[in-house]
């Protein structure tokens, strides 16, 4: 039947109706760890936007405030290049987990596995166990039919919308936001983007479930090239198991000619993705280890061995070596390591001090009465440290040029986290200019911390020189 | 060769697949949604919203508006030019064969 399955799939997956899967629920080691990881993982996203740091909210992606607070430090959006870096090392990190543990990530850690386990707990809390789920599908509408599914839905919708409200909470302070709910007064964009965090949530954990990993998934669908012979992977021994065949607890095994796998079909119970392991490894798989605890209780209770179906790599099965160290693993690693300790230097030299010079768009320069040439730009100073700073700003590049503004020059106080902005104008004689643009430097130091230095080059324009 | 005929009856997971339908709005809205949402990253981090819409009507939206806007402006674009691959992706053959019978 299976078989058959695969058959449809590869002639023409258009044309297959989409069928829900009940998975059976599983108990073993890996369920455990499972919910352990489900358990910490949720703890993790619903309580870090409730962290205090220093009186504010520990971690906040400030989008309105285009600010980033993680902890003691502040980030910009001038501070991209620390995300981009990060953005690289995590898929780094992913590459190098898959090459070694195969899809550990999609088992245990992904939100879509995750969210959905949650869902399927309560689903099963509501509508009952896997064979009573079914049996409700497939009877007529009726009183209790209706309330069990309206408890369900209504319990989903419940916490996919402190899920959304949560993940917003991330981008703008948690408890600004819980008060403007309780008086509702929560502004369009914010009440929007909960209702779509919420209902992603639903239609995600609830409707689309194994369908996100089949055909949303990029991950799913590029991490096969990442494997190897010592990728561990979930296996069914087909030595071992086959042929397989129903039998009695203590037939002979050897007069019957069977192998280890009584064909309960359990595993494909278990399998949240709906596949067969027993047909080799496919990319439906997660690797969520459900097949290998479900199987194992049956191997208990028949007093095989377990391991039917494991944890295992293409090299063990074989009987040979897995090797932990492989050039695919070392040369991920030793990327990982010097982009992380790159990331981990710079962020501890970051200079926490941003300039800008734009230059006055509407005039490329004036002629003053007096001979002088006379520029204007907008100077910005972000002060992106932890105190207020006072800075001195000086220019060079061309003789005599004289700096005016309004402020004083050389005693500009800037409050931690604030952006000054102001006209600056620069004069010099026209004899002293030899061409008609020309580079001036600007330099600006913090008085009381001279290691906040940073400079910026900009252009002075003039007239052609006539000699 | 069939080898258990009677698991489709245990599990009606065995013949999961997705329903054309589903296929088609997939693989519109799914991949124009994360690269629009890369777009929107990108371009907000460059730009400001508050300093672009500043000489214009909406001078007053807020920055979460904003983005908000931006998401959605790079989401339909994104979509459709989904969909017009999903579109071409239309064999020759499929053509041909329509006009011939009219
Ligand atoms: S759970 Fe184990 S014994 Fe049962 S069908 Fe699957 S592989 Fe065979
Ligand atoms: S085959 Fe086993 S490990 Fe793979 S998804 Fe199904 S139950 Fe999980």
């Amino acid at each position: 039947m299976s078989q058959q399955r695969n058959k449809i799939d590869q002639s023409d997956p258009f044309y297959e109706k989409h069928q829900k899967i009940y998975s059976r629920e599983v108990h073993g080691i890996f369920a455990l760890w499972r919910v352990t990881g489900v358990i910490i993982l949720l703890s993790v996203y619903y309580g870090t936007p409730w962290l205090r740091w220093q009186g504010h909210q520990a971690i906040l992606l400030d989008l309105p405030e285009r600010k980033f607070h993680i902890f003691a430090l502040t980030f910009w959006p001038q501070d991209f290049f620390y995300f981009a870096i990060l953005l690289i090392v995590a898929a780094l990190a992913l590459f190098f987990f898959t090459t070694l543990a195969g899809r550990l990530w999609c088992g245990y850690a992904c939100p879509q596995t995750v969210w959905t386990e949650v869902f399927l707990v309560m689903e099963r809390w509501i509508e009952g166990n896997r064979m009573k789920q079914m049996k409700l599908d497939q009877s007529a509408f009726n009183i209790e039919k209706f309330l069990k599914k309206f408890s369900k839905h209504f319990v989903w919708i419940i916490f996919s919308a402190y899920t959304g409200f949560t993940f917003v909470g991330y981008f703008t302070p948690i408890t600004g936001l819980a008060e403007k709910i309780i008086e509702f007064s929560l502004g369009p964009w914010e009440t929007f983007w909960i209702v779509f965090y919420s209902f992603a949530t639903y239609g995600n954990a609830g409707w689309l479930r194994e369908q996100v990993c089949l055909h949303m998934c990029p991950y799913a669908r590029f991490q096969s090239a990442m494997f190897d012979k010592d990728t561990l992977v979930i296996a069914y021994d087909e030595n071992r198991g086959e042929p397989r065949g129903s039998r009695n607890k203590n037939s002979d095994l050897q007069e019957k000619g069977l192998g280890d796998c009584i064909n309960c079909t359990l595993c494909v119970q278990a399998c949240p993705t709906g596949i067969d392991i027993r047909d080799g490894l496919q990319y439906q798989c997660i690797a969520c280890a459900a097949c290998i605890d479900v199987c194992n209780e049956v191997m208990g209770k028949m007093n095989y061995k377990p391991g039917l179906i494991s944890y295992t790599t293409e090299n063990a099965s074989h009987g040979k070596m897995s090797h932990f160290f492989r050039a695919k693993t070392i040369i991920y690693g030793a990327i990982l390591l010097i982009l992380l300790s790159g990331l981990g230097i710079s962020l501890f030299t970051r200079v926490p001090l941003e300039m800008d010079i734009i230059r006055d768009r509407n005039t490329l320069y004036r002629e003053l009465p007096d001979g002088l040439i006379e520029n204007v730009y907008i100077l910005k100073i972000l002060n992106m440290d932890s105190v207020a700073h006072e800075y001195k700003l000086t220019v060079s590049g061309i003789k005599n040029l004289k700096m005016e503004m309004k402020m004083k020059l050389d005693h500009m106080l800037v409050p931690s986290g604030e952006i000054i902005e102001m006209p600056i104008v620069l004069r010099v004689s026209s004899l002293g200019l030899a061409k008609r643009s020309n580079a001036v430097e600007f330099k600006l130091v913090a008085k009381d911390k001279p290691a906040l230095t940073v400079t910026k080059e900009a252009r002075f324009l003039g007239p052609i020189p006539n000699h | 060769m069939s080898r258990a005929p009677e698991q489709n009856a245990v599990s009606p997971g065995l013949s999961a697949g997705t329903s054309p339908i589903t296929l088609k709005v997939i693989s519109i809205f799914w991949p124009s949604f994360l690269t629009a949402g890369l777009a929107t990253i990108l371009c907000f981090s460059v730009f400001d919203p508050e300093m672009m819409l500043l000489d214009t009507h909406f001078a007053n939206a807020s920055r979460l508006g904003a983005y908000t806007s931006g998401f959605f402006s790079f989401w339909v674009l994104t979509a459709s030019s989904c969909a017009l691959t999903c579109y071409f992706q239309k064999p020759c053959a499929v053509k041909n064969a329509k006009s011939e019978n009219i």
